[in-house]
């Protein structure tokens, strides 16, 4: 049975209280002569959220205990999928630093082409060739904008 | 003897020649101009004009690049680590280099670690207050705030909270501070009527009859406003914040580069081009040479010393 | 009366309309992409202006601002992936339209809903910008602290089935806003030392995340269904589904009246943005047509109406405070501003006394882009609605790619990209686990204004009967707090009847 909005709760009640003990105190400063301290409107948003997040454990508590659903489950063709646009998109950042732009955009429309089994020779060369020295020709010829 | 005294005379004279003319040969390639705002906004307007200019001068393609953030920090901090090899100079006002590393103690960049190739514009860092208003200098203003017990002051960046509270702890005045984003949050205060003072950094010249002004932020008096007495003239010692716009190189550039870079300069502050913006932006061109602008750098990151020291700025 | 023919003849020059057309037809082309929007396709745009005669430059540009308005309502539709916040509800109600095989009617009735937004908008500028442009100086940071606490509570009614979960994504969305500088004090919030974020999350790659990316991920997972579905998408064949049908027109009317008044009285305030308006729209014809949480799940052509009238007029209403006074009322706005320097012209008061024929021109030029734009669309919509016969293994590649360049372009570079990733991955999980991203969004994009207006409130108002000087905002704080009692009703009914359906 899908408990995913314990699990959700969970993890957001440790956020919140996280936000609350460690990273508001340390990453705002009290700011003195403001109206209102920086630190506020952070805390309020932590609170609400830790609160709220104790309400959604509770109330997927109950549901599990009468063997009702909470929340909803994940096939994981789709987790696969996300991790896959999560690597390809890191990795093209990568090679956007240390290599080169161009080299990155052909891992970015290559890599999940061939994820979704594409295989036609013609379109895995032509789309990327197309669409980066389309994008070229648009930034550095006729805009005169760098990219990199 | 006197034909070889001629000749090593003459071979002197062609190593002097070729030597900086081995460092002329830039630009070879495409060059990047760092802009620290955002498209559209008045410094990539001005930069973009510009990156025409030198395109013309230098021979080569000069592209902009944007990279906004923290008033300039986030281009300048990058900008210190590129290699200095002409690449890529920056375009920006020199209060993004003075203000931002003695403000914020997390930036390492510091003014000195550019080399200046010279000045081209200068924002009108002013205080202003509105048409109606019932003073027309610093003392002016001084008497009011006090008769009224506490004013309302527009202030619209960190810098120009700093020259407030230096000026009100130097003359005992109490001011409420109200917090806006940029040049058009404050004249959206000023125009209806929501607060008594504010700082410009030029853009009231274009609400004509809506707006006074009342003194130059700057250490030297401005271009536009050649009648107004700068703050440190009204007795506020060392509060100035200077903003010409410079072209600035990282540190450890050829000289030969910066010096191709100061006449093109020179060149693009006569283009009719740059003429005409200049005019529609209320920005007064003010052709510096490097020396002339590293020394204002230098200036003026001292004056903020000071200003600072003044009302016991500690740095965030 | 005698310098009029003139203007006409400059501005129905072959040279001028030939720059709007191609205005048009580039923002059209660039809003459809998946990705990018209107921001980026107007700053992106501004240095081929250079070389253009102010007229020509800023009819230009304003083709390029209602082209993409417009356009972005293609990808929204087709893919599920907004190009900014302002077309998410679009996206949500007409997405589902279009998997039930009747796309081509959505993409007609955003299209038809956006021009007249736009013309509606572009006559008021014409009409009264003036006459607006003071009213809305009186709109001061007190009167927009309530009308932006209106607004969120307002939205908040969009979250989805949980309003717990909603709740939360809505005060995520704020939190998350306020990273990088604090705007009173100058000092760094939540930024772990990084300077990239002082001036806070770049919107666009946030927005980009959230809306396209992390729909890319879902599709991509899920594409085996889309391919079996791919023939529904292409149509169901049926011919009221390819057309606005008139019992439509009778549907939306009263949605595309409300959202063109919304969207213009939107787009005159500076401060408040194209984004509020769409969802307002959104949330008052949902609320209007007592149909809730289906319009999302089966679709409303009114939904689409209503969100595509509001997004579209605000563009010309944000020109009312730019034109008259100076200062812009949107992203657009200040974008052009940019152009008009570049052309040595001063936007503000004076433009009316210095440039009175250049205005002229730039309101005929302005009603021409409106039906070039209808044109455009119309026949740009066949060639985009080919896009769902194209293989998902090629389409989305190309998404991506294009998310990349406009979280590159609107967000400082390689940062921006990952920025995008990391609001990608948080929209997945979002969008799978039921938390609103549209409260989200909403608490993002609203979050730093009224926390500057309010923060101008404290200073301004210093005595609390001082508050009975402004009613505006005493009457909008008033729906505010109405609001939150309405919602929590709602919710406890909603409560009430889950708890009596599962005994």
């Amino acid at each position: 049975m899908p408990k995913s909005d314990l699990i959700a709760g969970i993890v957001l009640l440790v956020f919140g209280l996280a936000m609350l003990a460690v990273v508001i105190p340390t990453q705002t400063s009290e700011g003195g002569d403001a109206t209102i301290s920086p630190a506020l409107l952070p805390q309020i948003c932590s609170v609400g959220i830790t609160g709220l997040a104790v309400l959604l454990t509770l109330q997927a508590t109950g549901r599990l205990r009468r063997g009702v659903a909470a929340g909803v489950a994940v096939p994981a063709a789709e987790w696969w999928a996300m991790l896959a646009v999560v690597l390809a998109v890191g990795a093209a950042i990568a090679l956007f630093v240390w290599v080169s732009p161009a080299v990155a955009a052909v891992l970015l429309i290559v890599g999940p082409m061939l994820y979704m089994g594409e295989r036609r020779i013609w379109l895995v060369v032509g789309i990327p060739a197309a669409l980066i020295v389309g994008a070229w020709f648009l930034f550095y010829r006729v805009l005169g904008t760098a990219i990199g | 003897m006197r034909a070889l005294s001629k000749g090593i005379f003459a071979a002197l004279f062609a190593l002097c020649a070729a030597l900086p003319a081995s460092a002329t040969d830039w630009p070879t390639g495409p060059v990047t101009m760092l802009i620290g705002y955002k498209a559209g906004g008045g410094t990539d307007t001005k930069g973009r004009v510009l990156a025409k200019i030198l395109t013309r001068e230098l021979g080569q393609q000069v592209n902009v690049i944007n990279r906004a953030g923290g008033g300039q920090a986030v281009a300048l901090e990058g900008f210190k680590n590129e290699e200095p090899n002409g690449d890529m100079f920056f375009f920006g006002a020199v209060s993004g280099i003075t203000l931002n590393p003695q403000i914020n103690s997390a930036l390492q960049f510091r003014a000195d670690d550019y080399v200046y190739a010279g000045g081209l514009t200068e924002f009108q860092v002013t205080m202003v207050a509105p048409a109606d208003a019932p003073f027309d200098d610093m003392a002016g203003f001084v008497a009011y705030a006090k008769e009224k017990g506490k004013i309302k002051y527009a202030s619209l960046s960190p810098g120009a909270k700093i020259v407030m509270q230096a000026i009100a702890r130097q003359s005992g005045l109490e001011v409420d501070y109200i917090p806006t984003k940029g040049g058009r949050g404050m004249v959206q205060l000023v125009l209806s009527g929501q607060v008594d003072f504010a700082y410009s950094g030029g853009i009231h010249a274009r609400y004509p009859g809506k707006f006074k002004t009342i003194a130059a932020v700057s250490t030297k008096r401005l271009g536009n406003y050649p009648d107004t007495e700068t703050l440190i003239e009204a007795g506020y010692e060392g509060v100035a914040i200077d903003a010409p716009t410079v072209v600035a190189f990282p540190k450890g550039i050829d000289p030969a580069i910066v010096a191709k870079m100061e006449a093109a300069l020179k060149v693009a502050s006569t283009d009719p081009d740059m003429m005409k913006i200049s005019k529609s932006i209320n920005m007064p061109i003010v052709y510096q040479t490097a020396a002339e602008a590293s020394q204002l750098v230098e200036e003026s990151a001292a004056a903020i010393t000071i200003m600072l020291d003044t009302i016991g700025y500690k740095a965030s | 009366m005698e310098s009029f023919l003139p203007v006409l003849e400059s501005a129905f020059a072959p040279g001028n309309l030939a720059w709007i057309l191609f205005g048009v037809t580039l923002g059209y082309l660039v809003g459809a992409l998946p990705g990018l929007g209107k921001g980026t396709a107007t700053a992106v745009a501004i240095p081929l202006t250079f070389y253009l005669s102010p007229l020509a430059a800023i009819a230009f540009l304003v083709g390029i601002a209602k082209g993409s308005t417009a356009g972005s309502a293609v990808s929204a539709i087709l893919l599920n992936t907004p190009g900014e916040p302002s077309s998410t509800p679009t996206a949500m109600a007409g997405y589902p339209l279009a998997r039930a095989g009747k796309a081509q009617k959505a993409l007609k009735m955003g299209l038809f809903a956006s021009v007249i937004g736009d013309l509606f908008s572009t006559i008021v500028l014409i009409l009264v910008a003036q006459e607006l442009a003071e009213y809305a100086l009186g709109i001061g940071p007190v009167e927009l602290t309530g009308i932006l606490a209106f607004s969120m509570v307002f939205i908040a009614g969009l979250s989805g089935r949980s309003m717990i979960k909603g709740l939360i994504a809505g005060l995520f969305g704020i939190l998350v806003s306020c990273i990088g500088l604090e705007v009173e004090t100058g000092s760094p919030r939540l930024t772990f030392g990084m300077i990239e974020v002082y001036d806070g999350l770049p919107l666009i790659p946030v927005a980009i995340g959230m809306l396209a990316l992390s729909e890319m991920m879902i599709q991509i997972g899920q594409r085996q269904r889309l391919q079996d579905e791919a023939d529904l998408l292409q149509g169901s064949g049926i011919r009221e589904d390819r057309i606005v049908t008139l019992g439509d027109w009778r549907r939306s009317a009263r949605a595309i009246l409300r959202g063109c008044l919304i969207g213009t009285g939107v787009g005159i305030l500076p401060g408040l943005g194209a984004s509020v308006g769409s969802f307002l729209s959104y949330g008052a014809e949902r609320k209007a047509s007592g149909r809730g949480a289906d319009f999302e799940e089966t679709g409303a052509i009114e939904g689409v109406a209503a969100a595509e009238s509001a997004d579209n007029a605000v563009v010309p209403a944000s020109f009312v405070p730019l034109f008259a006074i100076g200062i812009p009322g949107s992203v657009i706005a200040a974008i052009l501003i940019g152009a008009f320097t570049i052309q040595g012209i001063t936007p503000g008061p004076l433009l009316f006394l210095e440039n009175r024929d250049l205005i002229l021109g730039v309101y005929i030029s302005m009603i021409a882009a409106s039906l070039f734009l209808l044109l455009i669309g119309y026949f740009g919509q066949n060639v985009f609605a080919r896009i769902v016969r194209v293989s998902p293994a090629l389409v989305m590649p190309i998404v991506v790619f294009l998310c990349c360049l406009g979280a590159y372009l609107q967000g400082g570079g390689a940062f921006g990209i990952g920025v995008m990733v990391v609001f990608g991955i948080i929209g997945f999980f979002a969008k799978k686990y039921d938390f609103s991203f549209v409260t989200f969004l909403i608490g993002f994009v609203i979050g730093p204004s009224f926390e500057l207006s309010l923060r101008q409130t404290l200073g301004l108002v210093t005595d609390v009967s001082e508050l009975l000087d402004h009613p505006v905002a005493l009457a909008f704080g008033a729906l505010a707090v109405f609001g939150v009692w309405r919602l929590t009703v709602l919710q406890r009914r909603q409560h009430e009847a889950m708890v009596r359906d599962q005994p």
